[in-house]
């Protein structure tokens, strides 16, 4: 944890993205290579559909059967067709705003566990895209609380009125300059004054 | 002369002279009764040639002169010699039909097109905005009025007494328009006036325009599927066909100031709507008229004063307002003109075996239930304008202080108070995006953010919200 080379996600607290985070990396591209899988998964599906509804006139137990579970098939794929094309969006949204980006990360969880996958990581004013895995702030009801700069990572609380998250995205030894940027972005996109807490070794 | 001036002001000569010609418009070209008699008597073949013809020469007539009037003394001039011709081209109608009747009614429509368009200067000047609904309830209850009596006199005494009714009302037209003053009081028409937010007419404006289409396509239907059906009644249809109008408009007219006036119009929404059940359940008499033609003609006078004082209060809006108002009308006409052929394409072609009233019935339902929508978005574009005037009348330094002001007391960051200061200007998001060379989406996000910490839904309610912080803090 402690190699200045080795980037890595340390998820603190109450950690509801420690799952997701977990299992890693993707991209904006594999965002879409997913919506693309999904879109055509379901036009096939409603294809199908219309077509079983307008052809076969007889209302036998078969075709309702089929009906049904095609119908079922529908909902789910439309449903994860919309989540994949929100994330897409989201993800776009991060990418437009970075405040920072680190690339490429270790993932490493509290209990000293890691998983050696290398993934890309954008901080900005809107969350934290973790290549598919999106954490969203400072949208809806989540609201970005506090920030801490240190010299090899980032400490950020995050949440609503219920329910509050902290994470640690630690990173390769940045100097005080590229700190007080940093800070500078975070105040001027979030209204967040970071704390720096920066020791020199 | 000289004993009249006084008397009459200006804003009584604008009034008379829209009275007194639109009474002759609404009697002759545009769909009028003398019109239909004419058509009738005379059984010439192209009749439905020519009243389609003059309404779609009438719409193309209030565009090229919304594009060609520019300044005051050109419209007064334009008015003069369209009276003129049209006194001129109703004379013709005393001789046996001819290709010269296609010209009279083509050219005629076509250029009173540009005497409607220049009166627009007139409206403006011989009043304040918030009074120029009465001008205009005056001036469309005038015209109406005189239509009825020229259409009774059609009707009951003659076709040719009728013509010379509607001449002597155009003489006196002429009259009335040439002691309208020649120059605007104020500022020169040629002065290059900066006007606020000029720029954001067009939108709030096509909005209306879209509005006014919707609206009239019903009506248009109307002359054609109910007009038919009450043909028979001709001695009623004369007088009372306009009443329920007229006297929707003066109950519009002498609405209190503070009455919302949206009401109504879900009202007239239910008044079309019960009209068109009333014609297809009961049979076509006397009392069913009555029911029919109040319902339908009564909703036509709140909706036509409706969209007429929005677009009276828009004259301001632009240095030209012959271009506010002769692209509003046009809309208008246009509505009627779609509206007219859908309902004669529907009764004249195989449609006609589809009951064509359930057919008409679902375009009305269709209209009528876009028509809240676009109220409300029509709305939130006016008051969007009226507060961004307000706020471009101030000097930029007032204006950076209270936007700044506001923003710290909103808990906005740096980022929000750019994109709300942007936004408050009146420029669009993609405006925004450029400058502040952030992505739409972004400044989408952003402006939410905005409005939930403010607790507000739309850019009207942030200006507001300005506005009254400003005054509370002064």
């Amino acid at each position: 944890m402690g190699d200045s080379y080795l980037y890595s996600v340390y998820i603190k607290l109450k950690a509801v993205h420690k799952k997701t985070l977990m299992k890693g990396a993707y991209d904006v591209k594999r965002i879409k290579v997913r919506l693309f899988i999904c879109i055509s998964i379901l036009a096939p599906i409603i294809f199908f559909l219309f077509f079983i509804i307008t052809k076969f006139e007889s209302s036998s137990q078969f075709k309702t059967i089929i009906l049904m579970t095609l119908s079922f098939l529908a909902v789910i794929s439309l449903v994860l067709t919309i989540k994949q094309f929100q994330n897409l969006k989201q993800a776009k949204l991060i990418i437009e705003n970075k405040i920072m980006s680190i690339q490429p990360v270790l993932i490493k969880t509290q209990d000293g566990q890691s998983d050696e996958q290398s993934i890309d990581m954008t901080i900005s004013c809107f969350g934290i895209l973790l290549n598919t895995k999106v954490i969203r702030f400072n949208q809806g009801k989540v609201h970005l609380k506090t920030v801490e700069l240190y010299h090899d990572y980032i400490s950020i609380t995050y949440g609503s009125n219920k329910k509050e998250n902290q994470i640690r995205l630690l990173y390769k030894k940045i100097d005080q300059n590229q700190i007080n940027d940093i800070s500078k972005k975070f105040h001027f996109e979030t209204g967040i004054v970071p704390k720096i807490l920066y020791q020199e070794d | 002369m000289k004993i009249i001036k006084p008397v009459i002001n200006e804003r009584r000569l604008t009034i008379l002279v829209f009275s007194l010609f639109f009474a002759w418009l609404l009697s002759i070209p545009f769909e009028g009764e003398i019109l239909y008699t004419l058509i009738e008597i005379t059984k010439i073949s192209y009749g439905t040639f020519l009243i389609f013809g003059s309404i779609f020469f009438h719409f193309i007539g209030l565009i090229v002169s919304s594009l060609i009037i520019k300044t005051k003394s050109r419209a007064r001039l334009l008015m003069l010699i369209s009276i003129i011709y049209c006194m001129i081209a109703t004379t013709v109608f005393f001789m046996t039909p001819s290709v010269l009747w296609i010209i009279a009614v083509l050219s005629g429509s076509f250029l009173t097109g540009s005497c409607v368009a220049g009166w627009a200067f007139f409206l403006k000047n011989s009043t304040h905005r918030s009074e120029r609904i009465k001008i205009i309830a005056d001036s469309l209850i005038g015209s109406n009025v005189l239509m009825i009596l020229i259409n009774m006199t059609a009707v009951h005494v003659s076709v040719q007494t009728g013509l010379i009714f509607s001449i002597g009302v155009l003489i006196l037209a002429l009259l009335f328009a040439s002691m309208l003053p020649k120059k605007d009081d104020e500022k020169k028409d040629n002065e290059d006036i900066s006007i606020p937010g000029q720029s954001n007419v067009i939108k709030p404006l096509a909005l209306l325009c879209l509005f006014i289409v919707i609206l009239t396509i019903s009506s248009g239907l109307m002359y054609q599927v109910q007009g038919p059906a009450y043909s028979h009644l001709r001695g009623l249809t004369s007088w009372y066909w306009a009443i329920p109008y007229i006297i929707a408009l003066l109950v519009m007219r002498n609405l209190p100031k503070k009455f919302n006036r949206t009401y109504i119009l879900y009202v007239a929404i239910a008044m079309i709507g019960l009209s068109y059940i009333a014609f297809m359940i009961f049979e076509h008499n006397v009392i069913s008229y009555f029911i029919v033609n109040t319902l339908m003609l009564g909703a036509c006078g709140i909706y036509d004063l409706f969209w007429w004082s929005i677009l009276g209060e828009m004259l301001d809006w632009h240095r030209n307002p012959s271009r506010i108002l002769g692209i509003g009308l046009s809309s208008n006409v246009l509505g009627l003109l779609v509206g007219g052929v859908v309902g004669r394409i529907m009764i004249f072609s195989e449609f006609h075996k589809v009951n064509t009233v359930m057919v008409v019935f679902v375009v009305v339902c269709i209209s009528i239930i876009l028509l809240p929508i676009l109220n409300k978005h029509l709305l939130v574009l006016l008051n969007e304008h009226a507060y961004l005037n307000k706020l471009l009348g101030m000097p930029d330094d007032e204006q950076n202080k209270i936007v700044k002001r506001f923003m710290e007391m909103g808990h906005l960051t740096a980022r929000e108070c750019e994109i709300a200061s942007l936004l408050i200007k009146g420029k669009t998001y993609r405006m925004i995006s450029h400058e502040l060379s952030i992505s739409e989406n972004t400044v989408k996000t952003h402006i939410k953010n905005i409005y939930s910490k403010l607790n507000i839904k739309s850019r009207s309610d942030l200006m507001n919200v300005l506005i009254s912080n400003e005054i509370l803090t002064n």
